[in-house]
């Protein structure tokens, strides 16, 4: 079977992609310089900077990478990511036209629980160890509202002006959306790939509890930069 | 055909992965991000692994040394009124011998709200480079001259090389009179500003 080198090589092309952008969460200083100096609309270099944040945005896509994990349908992939897409956009536009301002190190750390969550509910955790299982789509649909105010945050962060406001905040989604599809393309290739090895059951447990395990890193970071502040 | 539903775990296996995720979580972050971050180091992981190097505290954002929100400047305010006469002795020939050569650095304390002045001596045509800057803050300073006269009026008439907002100044000076020539530096902060002048060049420091 070449599956095993099929995987090495797309495992190659995305960590020589992800080395590109490797410590850029947030916004990184020339974007900032660019989001300060900014006066007037700018709507292709706000979807740039969209885009950007989605694909280095590691709290986001690990989010995501928990989503899809047992996710093998297309219809079942594009309807729970579309659940997240809403949820993000709502609180995005809100967040940033009502003005609504949550710390951003509290709301990252509510991302980066959703991780942890997520990771829980794909090892049968709720409905084994609660009895229950929450609703996923539900689920999805209110943490996708977190990250959209997380999203705001990091735009909120920059007092660009009023001009403009809406081409750029809708820029800023469009690209967030553009980023998001990209980071599923490859998050897709490898689950999509590694699904049909034995070794995605075998290793599915391992896996989950490592995103559980990344969530928590991302909670202790988050926090600390909140009582550090 | 392949199986595609996610294994059912028992509970045990459930909080052994869950367990096991918390203590790798919060060995990852407490080794690791906390020193590489924050530079916090609670078990010492961050010196022996050199983590805590990568810590950088952060900077506040660079203030310009001048703001825009300064009173502005204007060329009436520059040298004695107007109406003071202009000494005779600034057209007297310049000596045929300037004073030696020399250099200095002096350290002025500008107490705030204060204002004060730096003078040396030059003679006409006499050549001086100089340089200041703050310790700490940005001074309004008036770089001028007073003519040595022989019958000084009651109101002292000068002239206003440059003032401006600064925390730094270099510059060379060729004395259009002689007389006494410096700085007033004036301290509209809340606290004492300490300014070091380095001056080279044909003077006398004043007092000497």
């Amino acid at each position: 079977m070449n599956f095993k080198k099929q995987l090495l090589y797309r495992l190659i092309v995305l960590l020589s992609l992800a080395t590109t952008s490797a410590f850029a969460h947030g916004v990184d200083d020339n974007t900032k310089q660019f989001l300060i100096g900014n006066e007037g609309s700018a709507f292709v270099p706000f979807l740039y900077i969209g885009a950007k944040h989605m694909i280095t945005g590691y709290d986001h896509i690990l989010f995501l990478v928990g989503v899809i994990f047992f996710l093998y349908k297309t219809k079942d992939i594009l309807l729970y990511v579309s659940l997240f897409t809403i949820g993000h956009s709502i609180t995005l536009l809100l967040g940033v036209l009502g003005n609504i301002s949550i710390n951003a190190f509290l709301i990252d750390a509510v991302i980066a629980f959703s991780i942890v969550y997520k990771g829980f509910d794909n090892l049968g955790g709720f409905k084994q160890l609660f009895g229950f299982q929450p609703h996923t789509k539900v689920a999805v649909l209110i943490f996708g509202l977190f990250h959209g105010f997380g999203l705001a945050s990091k735009l909120q962060d920059f007092n660009f002006g009023k001009d403009g406001l809406i081409t750029n905040l809708i820029g800023f989604n469009i690209g967030v959306e553009i980023g998001q599809f990209l980071a599923l393309i490859f998050v897709l290739l490898i689950i999509s790939t590694w699904r049909f090895s034995d070794s995605f059951k075998r290793f599915s447990t391992l896996t989950n509890t490592l995103l559980m395990a990344a969530g928590i890193v991302l909670i202790g970071y988050q926090l600390t930069g909140y009582f550090l502040q | 055909m392949i199986d595609n539903h996610p294994p059912v775990l028992k509970s045990k296996q459930i909080i052994k992965a869950t367990v096991a995720a918390f203590i790798l979580g919060s060995v990852i972050f407490i080794t690791i991000v906390l020193p590489a971050e924050y530079g916090l180091d609670p078990v010492g992981t961050g010196k022996l692994l050199g983590l805590s190097n990568l810590y950088q505290p952060e900077v506040p954002a660079q203030q310009p040394a001048v703001q825009a929100d300064y009173p502005l400047l204007k060329l009436d305010e520059l040298g004695s009124d107007p109406n003071v006469p202009v000494p005779t002795e600034i057209y007297n020939p310049a000596p045929v011998k300037q004073y030696d050569e020399r250099q200095d650095s002096v350290t002025i304390h500008v107490p705030a709200g204060k204002g004060l002045e730096y003078k040396m001596n030059v003679l006409k045509y006499g050549q001086v480079k100089y340089e200041w800057v703050t310790e700490n803050g940005v001074l309004y300073f008036d770089f001028h001259g007073e003519p040595s006269q022989a019958n000084p009026g009651e109101e002292e008439y000068y002239q206003s090389y440059t003032a401006a907002y600064s925390n730094n100044v270099i510059g060379t000076f060729l004395a259009p009179f002689e007389g006494r020539h410096g700085w007033y530096f004036k301290n509209k902060t809340d606290s004492e500003i300490v300014v070091n002048l380095r001056i080279t060049g044909q003077y006398r420091l004043v007092g000497e």
